[in-house]
């Protein structure tokens, strides 16, 4: 297995390619080590903690996509991202995700998202190669996408101050006002009527 | 500004109470909360304007108000030195023509002040109406919150470093059976450990603050920041209502 998943990404990184993508090599070989048996062995370990995390940063996926991406529910996930172990086969999956994310990426999470879900003809979207497992297939596919929008929006820091909500620290010290008593009398006033 | 009358929309109700009795008291001017794209339209297409009164208070509560711990109340820089905030709870709506001759001193003045004003304006309009189930469901966790963001602990300064507290249900706040979520949304650069306890430690810690509770089942919490959250994840959740916990009274 291991050795056809090296000559497919041959493939890929050819001079020849017709995709035109520049891969990092050495995020594949990062993806190859991963199938050593070795990898059999993290269950009971955190490192997904970190992958995911990043994988989240990379592609902004929402954590029902991650979901869909490994084929278990939201609630798993959920389980993972809090420090839960994950299975090998999970494990393994989200490494390979992970490094062919990192030799596709745009530059920054948006792009990412949106070429993650650009069709092509036969109405294929790269997140489908990337859950049926098909890496090298989704590289290639990402590296045909162009997104509408390369470029994160950078506010200036006093302004990303400014839109944030008010913090909980400063809401749980919030004080309802009591009703007020108004220092008046009833008396009479000319009221219009229409 | 200067005084001016404010008459309260409650009819009093007296021995020989009569239709034209009202409640009138004087107040020491009013804020305008019209927005200004609506206030230069013509008297016939938009012939209301929204007031809140103006009300003197101590220093303590001005400061109260600056540092966002009096929603009813809204800080207007502008008489700020008269010791003046707008009291939000007594909203009124008249026509333009009654306060087109009024002295006006401006409130706010630069971007950033509007921009605050706003913000307190929302905050009082657009709390989310919680199911009243919810609201007791939620109430350990909230008083968890309020009982130690102040300490000088690991929990401390992991509630001081939260932006926000967001909840989702799912299907709906009306279902029999609601799986809720709850986003625990990081500061930007906040720190991964506090005294050696993860965000996953504490995550875990405020979720099993809540009670067991048929209707509300699996709650989850998530650690989160505003990168990791997609817009339908922020669009399908609500801020906690973390106020109304403590009262002058």
């Amino acid at each position: 297995m291991g050795f056809i998943f090296v000559s497919l990404i041959s493939a890929a990184v050819s001079p020849g390619s017709s995709a035109g993508i520049i891969v990092d090599p050495a995020a594949f070989r990062f993806a190859e080590s991963k199938t050593d048996a070795g990898l059999a062995e993290s269950r009971n370990t955190k490192k997904h903690l970190h992958s995911l995390a990043v994988l989240r940063q990379l592609t902004g996926l929402t954590w029902d996509q991650i979901g869909k991406l490994f084929g278990v529910s939201r609630r798993a996930v959920h389980f993972w991202a809090n420090g839960k172990t994950m299975t090998a086969p999970h494990h393994e999956h989200l490494e390979r995700s992970l490094s062919s994310m990192k030799a596709a990426d745009k530059g920054n999470a948006p792009a990412n998202r949106q070429s993650l879900f650009v069709t092509d003809k036969n109405g294929v979207a790269p997140f489908d190669l990337l859950v049926q497992k098909h890496y090298v297939e989704f590289v290639t596919a990402m590296g045909t996408c162009k997104p509408q929008k390369s470029t994160p929006i950078r506010l200036a820091t006093i302004v990303s101050k400014e839109r944030l909500p008010i913090e909980p620290t400063i809401l749980v010290d919030a004080i309802e006002e009591p009703v007020q008593s108004i220092d008046a009398t009833a008396r009479r006033v000319r009221v219009h009527r229409i | 500004m200067g005084d001016r009358e404010f008459i309260t929309l409650a009819r009093v109700m007296i021995d020989d109470v009569e239709e034209d009795d009202w409640v009138a008291s004087k107040v020491a001017g009013f804020v305008i909360l019209t927005q200004t794209c609506d206030l230069v339209r013509t008297c016939a297409l938009r012939p209301f304007v929204e007031l809140a009164p103006l009300i003197q208070v101590k220093q303590e509560i001005l400061e109260d108000v600056i540092g966002w711990r009096r929603p009813g109340y809204a800080f207007i820089p502008g008489v700020a030195d008269k010791k003046l905030v707008a009291d939000l709870d007594r909203v009124m709506t008249v026509q333009k023509v009654v306060i087109a001759d009024w002295d006006r001193i401006r409130g706010l003045q630069s971007d950033d002040e509007v921009r605050a004003f706003q913000r307190v304006l929302a905050r009082k309009r657009q709390r989310f109406a919680f199911p009243d189930e919810f609201t007791e469901f939620v109430k350990p966790l909230q008083k968890r919150i309020k009982e130690k963001h102040g300490k000088e602990s690991s929990e401390g300064e992991a509630l001081r470093a939260l932006a926000e507290i967001r909840v989702a249900a799912a299907p709906s706040w009306n279902s029999d059976h609601v799986d809720l979520t709850f986003y625990f949304v990081r500061q930007e650069g906040s720190p991964e450990k506090f005294i050696g306890h993860t965000w996953a430690k504490w995550c875990d810690d405020w979720m099993k603050r809540l009670p067991i509770c048929k209707h509300f089942t699996n709650p989850e919490g998530l650690i989160v920041d505003y990168h990791s959250m997609s817009a339908a994840e922020y669009l399908q959740s609500d801020a906690l209502d973390l106020e109304r916990l403590s009262s002058s009274e």
